[in-house]
């Protein structure tokens, strides 16, 4: 016990023993726990404690507390304490990830995936995302849904085995489901994999944090318009059994309403804006509030319990109700609205603090702010501990705590008498209109505040800065407020009798139309925002715990100014580190795990970046998902040249978005790829264009450099091959230091014996033609390049043709199930690894 | 024959697990000076408490001034005696200054509500024998016009009456005294002008019948008693017998 208070030094121990420091854990006790909880779970997070670990810690520590607080030690009693909570919160973060049931139903899945047959319970909200077409996508997208399901039962060679755990369940086709239905579906168990890319989102760790070890695949037949196929998914039981089912019910309900009332492009947005669902939105809605810094107006959040529960509130007190039955009534209404939207972390945390300050005005205590933040945080923590870093709920905790402390910053002073007499004076639209000014200045002020805490968080997470939201945000805040309040009489008067909701169905509209218009108008602004390279934890993590010591410790939070420039400092800090040349002394080449698809990225000794292809057969999300992240962790913020193989979608759909993210020095293509007959590549051509990246044709013979490296175009030739477009596929060879890589993107026949007539080489690495596939991957290619490792672009294989290799001891890998395929090459020699399966090996 | 035994201690357990829940989710502190509160206390800290409730002089039993010592209090203090009031008595809380001011005026702000609620139950608390002895037949606050209601978001002197009306144990009323008349600021108007300006203000409930009745009429500040008075004399016209008017505090 005396070792603990020796670890500080005695000035400090009598400084925060005082009165003052009790005072202040007393007026908000549940801070320290908070930030106790939210420590041990980091600590777990980053060092993975054992269960056991942590619970013996807890109750060492709990012991020590019970102890230390029969004597006078109340302070180090406090730390016990703290500690002991901190433990026990790591205990049950490592439980929810780890503490599966003997009878999950993870037991029976593979990465491989298995037919089954199962039966569960649908398990919240079913998600249909809008179908997405256009012409960079080869298969239009079919109609599909996702839920999850509460697995109670797999059907085993002998009978039903009851099973337990939670299952993610995509459907491609369109089924009638409900949450609360029970169902049997008929499809593939797997076990979802790890990312294959540096920097991609961890969908498997995703799932987990959710308590879901397992994904279930099903096709519904009827979907396929094949005849005799049993349904994938049978509904046992469904109706309004349940709470889900009631609250589910309630929510198509009033889609359909809005969706009546209000014209159908604003009626998506208002389905997003008031009931959370915003799957009627398409991708590119979302990535436009994403990118212009105004998506928390859409995230059902604090600013739409705020609108509502004020409003309502408003209504119960005309109407000459309690205060107390009102906060009663108000935090009943805002918790049922929260979990109708989905009672996702954002809308949580607000709904508790709610269901707190209502707590307050019943027990009739003052509310502490700060104490109901925390409460807030530790409720939330509570229902789902990985949520400590979930991107939605660390904005709105910081986005909140910004406005509780920053309050006393922005509350207007109370105005001494002479101003007020002054101000008496003034004629009446003069005083409105100062009011007025000094609201938006006030709105302005805290916008920027706000805006000024999330961005790092936003800017590593999302890879965006956009200083756009400076100026759309308060009107964009104010506009969808307005949608949501009239949208919310829509809601109640519809129904009673249409035309009743006519006037707010029409101010609904407008206020969406206009946020929608001014949106746009940001997002086109130039300068509006911008793609950032990964920041690196090691600055974020000192920002974070800077700016929470910064609200929490009173005489930092006096001296703002001093913190505002040691944020500044930091800020340019991380700038020079990230400007720092960094020495590559080898030649990068990483065959990206794309599925179907191809993106090889080449990063030269010079400091070059060189993309051979960027699509994908899933479509131009290929960017999105896989290049721009793996871009941003490598610090990759612009593309020095980028070459199209060829004019067949899944090799360029991705390169749009890509000169979106990145600027490009230059695009290099085949001389046949403009006149390929397919919309995609005028659209490309185009998008290409518009930005003035001069695009290049380059045909066999020509030589390029980037520095020490020498890359030769062996193929196609100015005019021909006839044949399909794989025939005209461009070649290059990659030569520096002695090492030759081959790239050969979908060489076919003709193409492909052109370049075997071409004097035998001793290739290092080749890429095999076509995303590995049979015709041309031929012995003959084999022999012709001999090479020492084969690397094939590819999904899950269909067809697979390691043997022409394998017969000559090349190493053969494919990006599924290998992941990312990087080759280095330096002086000292070669060396090739594996992202998935983690394998390496070196080449003297 | 154990669980007897066990019986308090289980009890006293319980309280002290709802207590220090309640100090952990609601950490109690004065609703003045925002001091931490000590272990059962609520609302106000000792302090602020002892200030609130501690009268520094005697009161005029008719209008609640503060009086010297030996004032002659036939027909009421040098202050009202030239004046008729349509109430028979008026008690105080205390003189409209220091902390009771403050507490009253920050009372006023629509976040005020708490504080109302807890300061009237801190009157019902000191002033309940008093009151008691008036025995009132019920508690009606003085009104707010609608307007004045909806702008400040509640009626100050209702949160107070309910107050006192619950720990009197007698009905509570806020429905049988309206204001008709939207009356502009009094702050600053002679006594004359206010008594002009709030002429005919007031209205008791249609159809009611106070025959033989003694109210209690509750508001916040009694300044010259205007407000107080023609509320008293809509309750006189529809028969209310002995109207006592309680006020938080009086300002002299």
């Amino acid at each position: 016990m005396a070792a603990g208070p020796a670890l500080l030094p005695s000035a400090a121990r009598a400084r925060i023993r005082g009165p003052d420091f009790a005072a202040h854990v007393w007026s908000a006790p549940l801070i320290p726990a908070a930030l106790a909880l939210t420590f041990g779970i980091v600590l777990d997070r980053y060092l993975v404690i054992p269960i056991a670990g942590s619970l013996i810690t807890a109750a060492i520590l709990l012991v020590a507390w019970m102890i230390a607080s029969f004597g006078r030690e109340t302070f180090l009693a406090l730390i016990y304490l703290w500690g002991g909570v901190g433990a026990l919160a790591a205990a049950y973060h490592r439980w929810h990830l780890d503490g599966f049931r003997a009878d999950d139903i993870s037991r029976y899945a593979a990465t491989q995936p298995v037919p089954v047959t199962v039966r569960g319970i649908v398990h919240g909200e079913v998600i249909r995302p809008r179908s997405q077409s256009g012409p960079l996508r080869i298969v239009p997208d079919s109609p599909s849904l996702r839920f999850v399901l509460r697995a109670t039962a797999l059907m085993l060679p002998d009978g039903w085995q009851t099973v337990s755990g939670r299952v993610q369940v995509h459907v491609t086709g369109q089924v009638r489901l409900r949450a609360g239905d029970e169902v049997e579906c008929v499809g593939r168990l797997a076990v979802p994999e790890p990312p294959g890319n540096p920097g991609e989102f961890d969908y498997a760790a995703h799932l987990r944090s959710q308590g879901i070890r397992t994904t279930l695949a099903i096709r519904d037949g009827k979907h396929d318009g094949e005849r005799d196929v049993p349904a994938a998914i049978r509904t046992i039981a469904g109706g309004l059994r349940s709470f889900a089912g009631w609250l589910s019910a309630i929510g198509d309900w009033c889609k359909n309403i809005l969706e009546q009332a209000l014209p159908e492009s604003q009626a998506r947005i208002a389905r997003a804006l008031l009931l959370g669902d915003g799957s009627a939105m398409t991708g590119e809605d979302w990535e436009q509030y994403l990118r212009t810094g105004v998506i928390h107006a859409l995230a059902i959040s604090g600013q739409h319990l705020v609108v509502l529960g004020g409003f309502v509130w408003i209504v119960l007190r005309v109407a000459g109700m309690r205060r107390r039955t009102g906060a009663l009534l108000i935090a009943a209404f805002l918790m049922g609205y929260a979990l109708l939207v989905g009672g996702r972390p954002p809308v949580m945390r607000a709904a508790w603090m709610v269901l707190a300050l209502s707590g307050g005005l019943w027990l009739q205590r003052p509310v502490q702010p700060a104490n109901s933040f925390a409460l807030a945080w530790i409720l939330v923590v509570a229902c789902r501990p990985t949520d400590v870093f979930n991107s939605g709920c660390l904005l709105s905790f910081l986005a909140v705590a910004m406005l509780i402390w920053g309050s006393g910053q922005w509350q207007a002073r109370e105005m001494d008498p002479l101003d007020k007499l002054i101000d008496e004076s003034r004629p009446a639209w003069q005083r409105l209109l100062r009011w007025l000014g000094k609201i938006v200045l006030w709105a302005y002020a805290v916008n920027l505040a706000v805006w000024l805490a999330v961005s790092p968080l936003v800017a590593a997470r999302f890879h965006l800065v956009s200083p756009v939201a400076l100026l759309i945000g308060p009107p964009v805040v104010m506009l969808t407020s307005i949608a949501l309040l009239t949208g919310f009489l829509v809601l109640i008067f519809a129904p009673i009798f249409a035309p009743l909701g006519m006037p707010f169905a029409a101010l609904t509209s407008h206020a969406l139309l206009g946020c929608d218009m001014l949106v746009s108008f940001g997002d086109n602004m130039p300068g509006a925002y911008w793609y950032v390279a990964d920041i690196p934890e090691w600055w974020l993590w000192p920002f974070y715990v800077g700016l929470l010591a910064a609200l929490l410790v009173e005489p930092l939070r006096r001296r703002w100014g001093w913190g505002l420039l040691a944020a500044t400092g930091w800020l340019a800090v991380g700038l020079l580190v990230g400007a720092l040349p960094r020495g590559r002394e080898e030649l990068r080449c990483t065959f990206l795990a794309v599925g179907h698809g191809g993106c090889t990225v080449i990063e030269t000794p010079d400091g070059r970046t060189l993309l051979y292809d960027a699509g994908a057969l899933t479509g131009p999300d290929v960017t999105r998902k896989y290049i721009a992240p793996y871009l941003g962790r490598r610090g990759i913020t612009r593309i020095d040249e980028l070459f199209i193989s060829h004019a067949d979608l899944d090799h360029f759909n991705g390169i749009q978005a890509l000169l979106d993210r990145f600027g490009a020095g230059q695009v290099t293509c085949t001389p046949t790829f403009a006149q390929r007959s397919s919309k995609g590549v005028p659209v490309t051509l185009d998008a290409i264009r518009k930005r003035g990246v001069p695009v290049r044709i380059t045909k066999s013979g020509d030589r390029l450099r980037a520095g020490a490296v020498q890359i030769d175009v062996l193929h196609p030739p100015a005019k021909g091959p006839e044949g399909k477009e794989n025939a005209r596929s461009m070649v290059l060879q990659i030569g520096h230091a002695g090492r030759t890589i081959l790239l050969t993107g979908d060489l076919e026949s003709p193409g492909l014996e052109r370049v075997l007539s071409l004097p035998a080489r001793k290739l290092d690495v080749l890429m095999a033609p076509h995303h590995g596939s049979r015709f041309p991957n031929t012995p003959a290619l084999a022999g012709w390049a001999s090479p020492k490792v084969v690397v094939s672009s590819q999904d899950k294989p269909r067809f697979e043709n390691a043997e022409p290799y394998s017969a000559r001891g090349a190493v053969y890998l494919a990006t599924w199930p290998h992941g990312a395929v990087t080759i280095r090459i330096a002086a000292a020699g070669m060396s090739v690894s594996t992202f998935r399966s983690r394998r390496q090996w070196n080449c003297e | 024959m154990i669980f007897r035994s066990c019986w308090p201690a289980l009890v006293s357990a319980r309280r002290t697990l709802w207590h220090g829940t309640l100090q952990l989710l609601f950490p109690g502190s004065c609703w003045l000076c925002g001091q931490t509160l000590a272990e059962g206390h609520t609302g106000f800290c000792l302090s602020c408490r002892q200030t609130l409730t501690s009268d520094p002089q005697p009161t005029c039993p008719r209008c609640s001034s503060s009086i010297g010592p030996h004032v002659d209090l036939t027909g009421g203090c040098q202050r009202c005696r030239g004046t008729s009031f349509d109430f028979d008595e008026c008690t105080r809380l205390g003189p409209y200054q220091g902390l009771l001011r403050d507490a009253i005026l920050r009372m006023k702000r629509w976040q005020g509500e708490g504080l109302a609620e807890v300061l009237g139950a801190l009157w019902a608390e000191h002033a309940l024998a008093r009151l008691r002895s008036k025995q009132p037949h019920v508690v009606i606050p003085v009104p707010l016009h609608w307007t004045r209601r909806w702008s400040r978001g509640y009626n100050q002197s209702q949160v107070l009456a309910r107050a006192l009306a619950l720990a009197l144990a007698v009905p509570f009323q806020p429905g049988w005294l309206r204001r008709r008349r939207r009356t502009g600021s009094q702050t600053a108007l002679t006594a004359e002008e206010r008594r002009k300006n709030l002429r005919g203000a007031f209205h008791a409930g249609r159809g009611l019948n106070l025959a033989g009745k003694t109210i209690l009429l509750v508001d916040d500040v009694l300044t010259t008693g205007a407000t107080a008075s023609d509320a008293a004399r809509a309750l006189r016209a529809v028969g209310a017998e002995r109207i006592n008017v309680a006020v938080l505090a009086h300002a002299d």
